[in-house]
C-alpha cells in the first residue's frame, strides 16, 4: 500500500465510481444507448402493438376444465385469468391454473424432441432423427406390444392416437396426475355406473369430506369453494340453515381448516369409517335409502361398527355422532371421499 | 400470381390512383411541396441518426401527402405509434422504381428485405426512459390526428429528409405543455 486508506481518499474514490455510475442511462441523465426498431413483416390482423387481446379458452391443469381468458401482447400470452362466463369457475381461476403459463415460459420446459440416453437422461435430437427412430421401432415393434402415453385426451387427437395404435397392434394410456380410477370404481359399485359424478355443494345441509381435498385440488376445485361458500357463508337473517362440514382426515389441509369439526383419522381408516358409517345408516334406516342400496349389502355387512372397534380405528360413540345428523336430513346423504 | 399478389398490386394501384388523404386526417404538407434533390454533400448536412435505408419523410409525407396515420397506424388506439411494416412498404415498391439512381439503391433495399424476409432495423429517434410511460392514444385523443397534431412534439416531419429529434423530450418539456393546457400534472400518470 503506497498511499495509506484515509477519509479523504475514500470520498475521492467513491465520488469518481459514483460518477461513472450515474453517466449509464436508466437515470435519464447521460446518454441512452440506441434503440432500434423492428417491424413486422406482415403485421397480423388481430393484434395491435401495445394493445392487449383476449382469448377465451380452458384451462389443462387439471380435469376440471375452468374457463380460462388469456391476455395477449403481440402474440404472446401474458397473463391468464378465469372467464366469467364459464359455468364452472365462474370468473375465478386457481393457482393451477395461473400457474398454467409456465407452460409457455418456463425454461426448462421441453421445447423439442428428447431421446433417453443409455445413462437415463434426456438428450436433446432434431425433428428428423426423432421421427426416423420412431417409424423404425414402431416397425420393429409391431404386434409385440406398443404403448402410447398422452394425456387426458377428449378430443379428435386421441381417436388418433387409437386408430394408429390399433394399426400397429398396440394401446393408448392416458396419464392423469390425479387419477380417478378409485372414484370411478367407487361409483360403479355404489351406483352402478363408473363415472365421476358432479357434486352440488351448494346444495348440501351436511358435507362430510374422507380425506377429499374439494377446495385445493380434488376434482374441480375452483367450482366447489364458489359452491361450499354458499351452502357456509353466514347469510345474515336470510337462511339460517347453514350447512355443517366435518372433516375426516389425518392432515388438517386447506379443505379441512374450514371445517366445523375434524375427526383426526389413521392414514388410510377413513374409508373404514365411511363404510361404518353408511353401514350404521342403511342397517338401523336412518335415511331413505335408494332402491339399489342392497347392491352395496356384501362390503357394508363386513364394516359394521364393531369390525372397526377391532382395528381400534374406530370409536363408536363418535361414530354415532357423525351419524345423527343424518338422521334428520330428510334425503339420501352423499359421501365424499378419495382413496389416496 | 397468388391471391396474396394480386392483393398486394391491387393496393398498390389503388394508392396511386386515390393518393387523398385519410377523412378527418390533414395532408402533412400543402399540395405542390416538392422534397429538394439532395446530393451527397447535403446528406452530409442533415441531423438524426443514419438510418439502414434512406427513407424520406419529406417525399413521402411532404411531397405524397401520405397521411402520418398510414404507416403509423396503432398512434391514435395504442400507447404505441406503430412502425410500418414491410408488407406496408412494398405496397406501392413493388411497382415504384424511384426516379433517380439513389432513390432506386434504396427501394431495391426495401424490396430485399421483403424477399429476403428481414425487416430493416430502424434506428429509435424518439424514446423517454423506461421510468416513464407515454400514451399515444392518450394525446392523440386531445390533439387530433392531423399532420400539425403530430408536429407538436415531432415537428415538420414532412420537411425533414432525415428525421432528427427536435424536442428535448425532457420532463419540463411535457409539464410545460400540460400546464399550458391545463391537463393531469399528476405524477402517476406518467410514472407508474
Amino acid at each position: 500500500m503506497t498511499d495509506p486508506m484515509n477519509r479523504r481518499r475514500f470520498l475521492k474514490i467513491l465520488g469518481i465510481t459514483g460518477g461513472g455510475a450515474a453517466a449509464l442511462s436508466g437515470c435519464g441523465i447521460g446518454p441512452e444507448p440506441t434503440q432500434r426498431l423492428l417491424p413486422y413483416l406482415v403485421a397480423p390482423d388481430d393484434q395491435i402493438p401495445g394493445v392487449a387481446t383476449w382469448y377465451a379458452t380452458t384451462c389443462r391443469e387439471c380435469a376440471a376444465g375452468c374457463g380460462l381468458r388469456a391476455r395477449v401482447r403481440e402474440g404472446r400470452a401474458v397473463k391468464l385469468e378465469g372467464n366469467p362466463d364459464s359455468p364452472v369457475n365462474r370468473g375465478r381461476l386457481c393457482a393451477r391454473g395461473q400457474a398454467g403459463l409456465q407452460g409457455l415460459y418456463n425454461p426448462d420446459r421441453i421445447t423439442g424432441p428428447r431421446l433417453r440416453g443409455a445413462n437415463g437422461q434426456l438428450a436433446e435430437t432434431t425433428w428428423d432423427k426423432a421421427v426416423q427412430l420412431l417409424a423404425q421401432k414402431v416397425a420393429d415393434a409391431k404386434g409385440k406390444g406398443i404403448v402410447f402415453v398422452t394425456g387426458h385426451e377428449t378430443g379428435a387427437f386421441g381417436d388418433l392416437v387409437d386408430e394408429w395404435m390399433r394399426a400397429v397392434g398396440g394401446r393408448r394410456i392416458a396419464f392423469e396426475s390425479f387419477a380417478l380410477e378409485a372414484l370411478r370404481e367407487g361409483n360403479r359399485l355404489a351406483f352402478g355406473t363408473a363415472a365421476v359424478p358432479h357434486y352440488d355443494f351448494a346444495a348440501a345441509k351436511y358435507i362430510v369430506s374422507f380425506g377429499a381435498d374439494f377446495m385445493e385440488t380434488w376434482l374441480s376445485p375452483v367450482e366447489f369453494q364458489n359452491a361450499f361458500t354458499r351452502a357456509h357463508a353466514f347469510a345474515a337473517g336470510a337462511d339460517s340453515s347453514m350447512a355443517k362440514y366435518v372433516y375426516v382426515g389425518p392432515r388438517l389441509s386447506l379443505t379441512g381448516l374450514s371445517a366445523d369439526e375434524w375427526i383426526a383419522a389413521a392414514p388410510g381408516t377413513e374409508g373404514l369409517l365411511a363404510l361404518a358409517m353408511a353401514q350404521v345408516i342403511v342397517a338401523r334406516r336412518l335415511a331413505r335409502s335408494p332402491a339399489d342400496a342392497t347392491r352395496l349389502g356384501a362390503s357394508l355387512a363386513a364394516h359394521t361398527p364393531a369390525f372397526g372397534e377391532q382395528d381400534g380405528a374406530m370409536h363408536l360413540p363418535l361414530l354415532h355422532k357423525l351419524v345423527a345428523p343424518s338422521q334428520r336430513i330428510p334425503h339420501t346423504p352423499q359421501f365424499i371421499g378419495s382413496v389416496l | 400470381m397468388t391471391k396474396g399478389e394480386w392483393c398486394m398490386w391491387g393496393g398498390g394501384i389503388a394508392v396511386l390512383l386515390l393518393a387523398r388523404p385519410v377523412a378527418g386526417q390533414g395532408a402533412p404538407a400543402a399540395p405542390g411541396f416538392r422534397a429538394p434533390v439532395l446530393s451527397q454533400s447535403d446528406t452530409g448536412k442533415l441531423k438524426g441518426p443514419l438510418q439502414p435505408i434512406f427513407f424520406r419523410h419529406d417525399i413521402h409525407a411532404g411531397q405524397d401527402r401520405i397521411p402520418c396515420m398510414y404507416c403509423h397506424y396503432s398512434a391514435a388506439i395504442s400507447s404505441e405509434p406503430g412502425i410500418p411494416s414491410v408488407q406496408t412498404c412494398i405496397g406501392c415498391h413493388q411497382i415504384i422504381n424511384g426516379t433517380t439512381d439513389s432513390h432506386r439503391a434504396e427501394i431495391t433495399k426495401v424490396r430485399s428485405a421483403w424477399r429476403d424476409r428481414t425487416p430493416p432495423e430502424w434506428i429509435r429517434v424518439y424514446a423517454v426512459p423506461d421510468f416513464v410511460h407515454f400514451p399515444h392514444m392518450r394525446h392523440i385523443k386531445v390533439l387530433g390526428t392531423d399532420a400539425a397534431s403530430c408536429a407538436n412534439c415531432h415537428g415538420e416531419v414532412a420537411k425533414q429528409p432525415r428525421i432528427y429529434q427536435v424536442a428535448t423530450l425532457k420532463m419540463g418539456w411535457c409539464v410545460r405543455c400540460h400546464v399550458e393546457r391545463k391537463v393531469t400534472r399528476d405524477c402517476t400518470a406518467c410514472h407508474f
